[in-house]
Parts: structure tokens; C-alpha cells; sequence
């Protein structure tokens, strides 16, 4: 389910991803070189000022940037887009937290850091979508063409 | 009468369709394939690559449980012993990272397992006092170890013998004080991503150091009198009071089996179902099972 939720996101271009842990929800989502992180809790409330500290894929063990959430548990924040590979991202408030990981290496899927698809793959089954289509659509054509004759 | 144009532009459309049906069962079977391959690298004890660094477990009652804490229900609550068994411990390398909340087994490219069986005091030192070491091994491979699993299991000797945790401590409120023996005897498995907390642990480079942390957060059992009674933690938690009302002589001395006998059966649900949340990495939780 979480693959095919994965897979509708990068055929809309709406990277997106989320994680769920006891008592936190974390999600983000992309827009160009800028990702919204919002984080709430299990009652739907916002984190308001949750600890957020960013790490990059370079030096994953330090802080890249930290901050913290807004009003409506929002922290934003933008990537340096020429560090390929998964940037993760922890927050964390009293004593309950997560982590997720937005994954821009360049055979992963943008946003599914949990998927196992290749970006091949993807295209491969994109176009086998259309593809799909397509020949449903040549075959009720062919149907409507067929009426005349069936009736001389 | 159908004609050959027909038969024509259907065979044309099932050309197409079987074609796209045929596409996707390779582009299944190339998911398969990466699974099949994360599971043939993965390794045991005997490692045998190049770089190399050391690895160390860590078990953390936090300091509240160092230095005693107030309940959700206003007993002062001192601990002079609480032992955890711990046993399996094993780090992993994941990728994907293990989300806990998937319930999933976690699998790994690579896997190390501190050999043997722990009893651990968490009450040991006091409220500055660093986490305790588990043990360590040298020489494991180096990459980010993002994920950690290990059961908790009943002693089978010393002072918490036939149970998995064990709490002896002094419970005080107004005029009251009593000594409170508490066992489980249950035995449970965790399933942990990456540690959350101040630092970024797990990381291993080459002729390194790492450390990774099994957090137990007690005050999930017992609430917290510093947080409002309608906190999440707090609404979750059983509280001492319970456990007080069990009280004879000044000492309450039970264990799960007692607890299910006297407890009401929501308490003891609760109960029950807090015990599972107790193991955390850092602030991050875990995926519990009673085995």
C-alpha cells in the first residue's frame, strides 16, 4: 500500500513522505530545493516547537542546519540540492520523537525513502500505465467502428 | 461477420495488453531481486572486511530513575534497584531505514549481536551519571548502524531471578513510605530504527568509535507529577497508586501474576499494555512483542 502511495506520488510529481511513531506523526513534503516539515502529535495536535535538526548526506553525523517548529508544527527548510543521496531530518519534543529520511539520490524515488523502486522501474511501469490505457482506448475504437458492419 | 481488419486491430490491442501485463512482472520480479540481494549480504559474527571499528551497547534508565522522580499521583518514588535482563542485542544497517511503526522484522545488510545474557541495574550511579555499558565489540564493520533490536527476558539468577524487569525501591507520600518490590516475569522483543535524541549515534567509520542506546522511559509505568494529569504520558500511565493499594505490612511485593489476580482488569490492561512501551532508543520508540 505505502509502495503504491509512493508510486502515485512521483506519477503526480508530489514528493511526499511521512512517518508514524507512538505518540508523533512526521511528514514532509518537497517543492523544488524547499521541504516543509510538519510534525503533530497522535491526537492530530501540532508540535509546536519541536527540535528539528537536519543532516545531509556529505556529513551525516553533524547537523547540517537545526531549528525549530512554528505555531502549526511546521519547520521549513531548503536542501543544497548538490548533495545527492538521503538527507534526514529528527524531531523531537519531550521526550517522544522521529526521524525521516527524504531520499534525492538518482536512482531512488523523490519523497520514498521506504520504497525499493528504481527509478527505471518506475518509468517502466509508468509507461505500462499509459500504455494500458491506450490499447483500452484501440479497443473500443475498434469496437465502434465494427457497428456498421454488423449490421449490413 | 467480423471482418480481418477487426481480428486485426484486437490482435493489435492484445499484443499491447499482454506486452504492459509482461512489463510489470519484470519490473516485480526486479523488486524481488533487490530484496533476495539484501538478504544474501547480510553477515554474521566471523566479518571479514578491510575497515573496521568498535561498537558499543548501552543501556539508559535516564536520570529520573537515577535520582527518583514524582509520580503522576504524588508519590516519591526512589529507586534502590531496577534491573532489566537483556539478551540478542544486535545492531543493524538498514536500508530503508526500520520504521518501528511498521511492525515489520528488521532486516539488514549487515547485522552484529553482542553475544550473552545482561542484567542490568539502571538505578546505578547517579543523575549525571553517563549511561551504562552493555559491552562492546571490536572490529565490526564500519557504516551506519540504524536500527538495534534485543529481548528482555527473565533472570535466571541474582537478585531479579525469574523476571525480566525487576523494581526495588522506597514509595513516599505524606506519612506514608513503603518498600515496593515489583516483578515481570513477561518476556519481550524490541525493534528499533535510529536512536533520537541530542546526538547522532551509530555512525562507524574506520578504526572508530560508535555507541548505541537501549532507553527504558519508567516514567511511561508510573506518570510524571511534573506534566499535567491530562498529558498524553500521564493519561497512559497506571500511576503508583495502584500498586499502593496492594500494599500489606508496608511493603508491596508483587509480581505480574499477583497484579493480574488483584488488579481490575482495565488496570491490569493498562498495565499491560504500558510494559510495551517502556524500551526506547533515545526518544525514538520501539515495535514491542510479548514472547
Amino acid at each position: 500500500m505505502t509502495q503504491t502511495v509512493h508510486l502515485l506520488a512521483f506519477i503526480l510529481f508530489i514528493p511526499a513522505g511521512i512517518a508514524l511513531a507512538h505518540g508523533v506523526s512526521v511528514t514532509w513534503k518537497a517543492c523544488g530545493e524547499e521541504i516543509t516539515i510538519e510534525a503533530a502529535w497522535d491526537n492530530g495536535l501540532p508540535m509546536v516547537e519541536a527540535q528539528v535538526t537536519v543532516f545531509s548526506p556529505l556529513d551525516p553525523a553533524s547537523p547540517f542546519m537545526s531549528g525549530v517548529t512554528d505555531d502549526e508544527g511546521i519547520f521549513v527548510f531548503k536542501l543544497d540540492d548538490s548533495q545527492v543521496g538521503v538527507w534526514d531530518v529528527q524531531v523531537r519534543k519531550a521526550g517522544h520523537g522521529e526521524m525521516v529520511h527524504i531520499d534525492l539520490s538518482s536512482d531512488e524515488i523523490p519523497g520514498g525513502g521506504a520504497s525499493v523502486y528504481t527509478t527505471s522501474q518506475i518509468l517502466l511501469m509508468a509507461v505500462c500505465v499509459i500504455w494500458g490505457f491506450a490499447g483500452t482506448a484501440f479497443f473500443f475504437h475498434s469496437r465502434k467502428k465494427r457497428k456498421p458492419d454488423a449490421h449490413t | 461477420m467480423k471482418t480481418s481488419g477487426y481480428y486485426e486491430k484486437s490482435g493489435i490491442t492484445l499484443v499491447i495488453l499482454l506486452a504492459g501485463v509482461i512489463l510489470l512482472l519484470v519490473a516485480g520480479c526486479g523488486i524481488a531481486k533487490d530484496e533476495t540481494e539484501i538478504d544474501d549480504i547480510s553477515t554474521d559474527q566471523s566479518f571479514e572486511v578491510e575497515e573496521t571499528g568498535t561498537l558499543e551497547f548501552r543501556a539508559n534508565g535516564e536520570d529520573f530513575v537515577r535520582r527518583g522522580f514524582v509520580s503522576k499521583d504524588g508519590w516519591h518514588i526512589t529507586f534502590n534497584h531496577l534491573y532489566v535482563t537483556l539478551t540478542d542485542i544486535t545492531a543493524w544497517q538498514t536500508d530503508p531505514p526500520y520504521e518501528s511503526h511498521s511492525g515489520d522484522t528488521i532486516t539488514g545488510e549487515v547485522d552484529v549481536m553482542l553475544e550473552g545474557v545482561f542484567t542490568i541495574d539502571l538505578a546505578q550511579g547517579d543523575e549525571n551519571a553517563d549511561p551504562l555499558s552493555v559491552g562492546r565489540i571490536d572490529s565490526v564493520p564500519v557504516g551506519h548502524y540504524n536500527a538495534l533490536s534485543w529481548r528482555m527476558i527473565p533472570a535466571s539468577a541474582g537478585p531479579s531471578e525469574g523476571y525480566s524487569i525487576y523494581i526495588d525501591a522506597q514509595a513516599e507520600k505524606g506519612d506514608q513510605s513503603y518498600n515496593v518490590y515489583i516483578g515481570i516475569e513477561q518476556e519481550y522483543f524490541y525493534q528499533a530504527g535510529e536512536y533520537i535524541g541530542d546526538e547522532r549515534k551509530g555512525i562507524l567509520a574506520q578504526g572508530g568509535f560508535t555507541d548505541l542506546e537501549m532507553t527504558f522511559h519508567f516514567d511511561h509505568l508510573f506518570g510524571d507529577g511534573e506534566l499535567s494529569l491530562d498529558s498524553g504520558l500521564n493519561l497512559l500511565a497506571p500511576g503508583f497508586e495502584p500498586f499502593a493499594d496492594l500494599m500489606a505490612e508496608g511493603t508491596v511485593d508483587v509480581d505480574l501474576a499477583i497484579l493480574r489476580e488483584t488488579l481490575g482488569d482495565l488496570e491490569y490492561q493498562k498495565l499491560v499494555d504500558i510494559l510495551l512501551t517502556l524500551g526506547h532508543v533515545g526518544e525514538g520508540h520501539c515495535h514491542c512483542e510479548c514472547l
